[in-house]
Formats: structure tokens, sequence, C-alpha cells
């Protein structure tokens, strides 16, 4: 297959699917090897400039589309069931510590915040930003709780190495961002 | 003499502690136990009155605050006994430097999400309006096999149980919803494009219905969680005023 005819092929799936595909699944349902597929992608992706409507996000080692976030207001109007909920301040706080100390147990994370949060796990658990990945093999048998790529998406991360890193907050820095 | 107290909301004791520490511009690696203890249990009085949610670990945070403190006041022979002379400040201010790092890290996670937020995906959409289940994150068989095909079936069947079931509840109880919460949200955020306050009793029509009252109610508590909108009540038994928050003021 050409690669014209290939990236036909991927925008139709993409554009369908809803959730993210990866070049592996890609590469099995069109019988064609992973280096050209990623290389379509990737040409797919760079021809979505900002003007247009569409973006193709990568997400972990999958792809997806999305909405240009210029049109929200528009988009939003148009679909009712766009969630307008943001997160509590406790639930972004619990997240990040997920996200960067992930497997972690509840107890790990309630050690860092010193405070019960067995209530804003729960909740990041329902809307799907993390997730129970394991057991810790010791007493008890606690859950460990990682992130999600709900949670990438929603944060815009292509992955996890895209986080900031935690120790670039130094002291200064921090009390800084506290008076934005 | 009436004043108006304004207790923010804090999301644990070591974010109340660290509200302290940087209201008062003091130095983490030369924490002044005493002023910074009485000013945090201080502040815990206040709180007792207003929420009663986790104070048992605020508590607990003011003991160990008030062990230190006592620590401290101890004479220096006290020492001899361990080979390093510790501070007793050090596991504390530890654990709040390890805590500020990923509350810092929450605002940014913060003003992340309101920008990709605006980014909407196929599904967020809903499914049953769309009705498109893609097979690809079972990933594909070409080697169909038997347990292929009882897999089919079952999903067949539970397809079919799943519309009967929707059927039933169709006809049994669901009433579609008049009122949701965004919309109110989003009538909430159209008020205050032109108004910077407003008095609480101005969100609700007179002849509303009880259902649409509470849909608006549950919207304004939502704002105030996200920190859209703030209340205040100037006296008791005044009205009470919603009033938007300002840009920076949002979720600090």
């Amino acid at each position: 297959m050409n690669n014209q005819e290939v990236k036909s092929i991927l925008e139709s799936v993409l554009f369908i699917s809803t959730e993210p595909v990866t070049v592996n699944q890609f590469s099995r349902l069109l019988e064609v090897g992973k280096d050209q597929i990623y290389n379509c992608l990737e040409e797919i992706k760079s021809s979505y400039t900002e003007q247009r409507g569409i973006k193709l996000v990568s997400i972990n080692d999958g792809y997806q589309f999305s909405t240009n976030s210029c049109n929200y207001y528009y988009v939003e109007r148009f679909c009712k069931n766009i969630n307008l909920k943001k997160l509590s301040q406790q639930a972004l706080e619990v997240l990040s510590i997920v996200a960067y100390k992930q497997p972690i147990t509840k107890g790990g994370i309630e050690i860092i915040r010193g405070v019960q949060s067995s209530g804003v796990v729960n909740t990041l658990l329902e809307k799907g930003f993390i997730k129970i990945t394991g057991q810790l093999d010791k007493i008890g048998r606690p859950l460990l709780y990682g992130t999600t790529d709900n949670f990438l998406k929603a944060f815009g991360f292509a992955s996890l190495e895209d986080l900031p890193d935690i120790n670039s907050f130094q002291n200064a820095d921090l009390f800084m961002n506290l008076e934005d | 003499m009436d004043y108006l107290i304004e207790v923010e909301q804090f999301s644990g004791p070591f974010d109340l502690l660290f509200h302290l520490i940087e209201k008062n511009e003091i130095d983490l690696h030369d924490l002044p136990i005493s002023k910074i203890t009485s000013q945090y249990i201080e502040h815990l009085n206040l709180m007792k009155i207003i929420d009663l949610d986790n104070l048992s670990e605020f508590m607990l945070l003011a003991a160990t605050l008030l062990e230190i403190k006592s620590k401290m006041l101890l004479p220096e022979k006290f020492d001899k006994d361990s080979d390093l002379s510790e501070d007793p400040r050090d596991e504390l201010v530890q654990k709040l430097i390890e805590y500020s790092k990923f509350k810092n890290l929450s605002l940014v996670l913060d003003k992340r999400e309101q920008d990709y937020s605006k980014v909407i995906y196929r599904n967020n959409m809903p499914n049953d309006v769309l009705n498109i289940t893609t097979k690809l994150h079972q990933d594909i068989d070409f080697d169909f096999s038997e347990n292929a095909l009882i897999n089919a079936l079952a999903e067949l069947l539970s397809k079919l149980d799943s519309i009967d079931h929707s059927r039933k509840k169709y006809f049994n109880q669901i009433k579609p919803d008049v009122w949701t919460v965004e919309d109110k949200i989003r009538h909430i955020r159209n008020l205050f494009v032109n108004h910077r306050s407003m008095a609480f009793e101005k969100l609700f029509h007179p002849d509303s219905a009880r259902g649409e009252i509470i849909t608006t109610f549950l919207a304004l508590l939502e704002l105030i969680r996200t920190g859209e909108i703030k209340v205040l009540q100037k006296h008791i038994f005044d009205s009470i005023q919603i009033i938007k928050a300002e840009v920076g003021e949002i979720s600090i």
C-alpha cells in the first residue's frame, strides 16, 4: 500500500474512533509495517495546522482526533453533554500525588497530604482519572493507584514523561506561583 | 462593632500551615515555631465553628506543632543522648516541602485543566446517540475460534438485554431531564457577564418548579466549589449576595 492509501484509511478510522488508536493496532488492521504507519500518522498530524478545526493528538502511544480549543465556545453550545464541572483543589492535589508517585496506595497519599483522602480517591476513580493498578504485597494488601489515559487527555499531556519536573518547584518559585 | 470574617477553605492541615508560612513570608528553613503554632491554633478555632470536616487531622498537626515547640524549650543537654543533634522541626519541614511540591503541581494542573477542558474528543459525546462501538480496543482477532463465536453471541445477548432493559425503563419511569446542572451553570455564568454581584433570590424565578430550583441551587454550589463565585452575608438575616470571583482569585 502506498502512503496515500494508508493515510486515507488511517484518517477514516481515526475519525470514527472514540478512543486513542495505537500504531500497533493500525499495523494489525492494515497489515502494514509500524514504521510506515507511524510516519503516516505524523504526516496527518502535521497537516492539521492551527487554522483547522480538528487536531490529531497523541496520548501515550495512541492517536485521536480532538477539536481545536479555539472553537470551544461553539462546540460547547452545540453539545449538551460537555462536562463543565472542574475538579476541586483536594482532587487536584491527590491527582498530582498519584501522577508522580504511581503506583501508590491511599495511605501513601494521605501521608503526603496529612489528611484522610478516601472520598477524593473515589471521586477520581469514578471520573476515570485514576485506576487501580494492583495490590501492594504487604499486610492488608492495599490497593495501588495510577493515572489513566483520560488523565493525560484532560490535562493535555502526551505521556507521563510530559509532566513538569516536580523538583523544579523550589521554594522561591512556589511563593511566586501562589501569588499569581 | 461588626466585622466580616473570611475563612478560606483549606484542603488539609498542611495547606493551612503552608498558607500561614506564605502569608508571613517565613523562611521554611528557620521556622519560628512559637509564632506559627499560635497562628495555626487561632485559625483552627475559627474553623471549628465552620468546618468540622477533617478536624481531627487539623488537631493532630496542632498537637505536633505544640510538641515541637515544647521540645525546643528543653535545654541543649538533651541532645547528648543522640549522636546527631537533631532539630525537632526537621521532620515537619521535610513533610511540608514534600507537600508544597504537590500543592504547587496541583496549581499547574488546575491551569491546564482550564485550558484543556476546551479540547473535546469524540468520546465525550453520548454513546447512545452516535452508537459507535469500536472493535479496535478489543484487539482485532483474525483467527476465528469457537471462543470468538461464543463471545460474540454473549455480547449480542447482553446488548439485547440492555436494549430491553432501557426500553422497560423508558416506559416505566424515565422522564427527560428538563433541567440540568450544566445548563444552570451556563445560565448563572451568563447572568454574571453583566453583573458583578446579585441577590441570592434573583437567581430563582418565583414561579419555577421545585426541580428547577434544586437544579439551580446545585449549579450554584458547583460554582462555589470551583471558586468561580462567592457568597456573602454581611449581617445575620441579611439577604445573601452572590459575587463573581476575580479572575486571579479562582481556586486559590
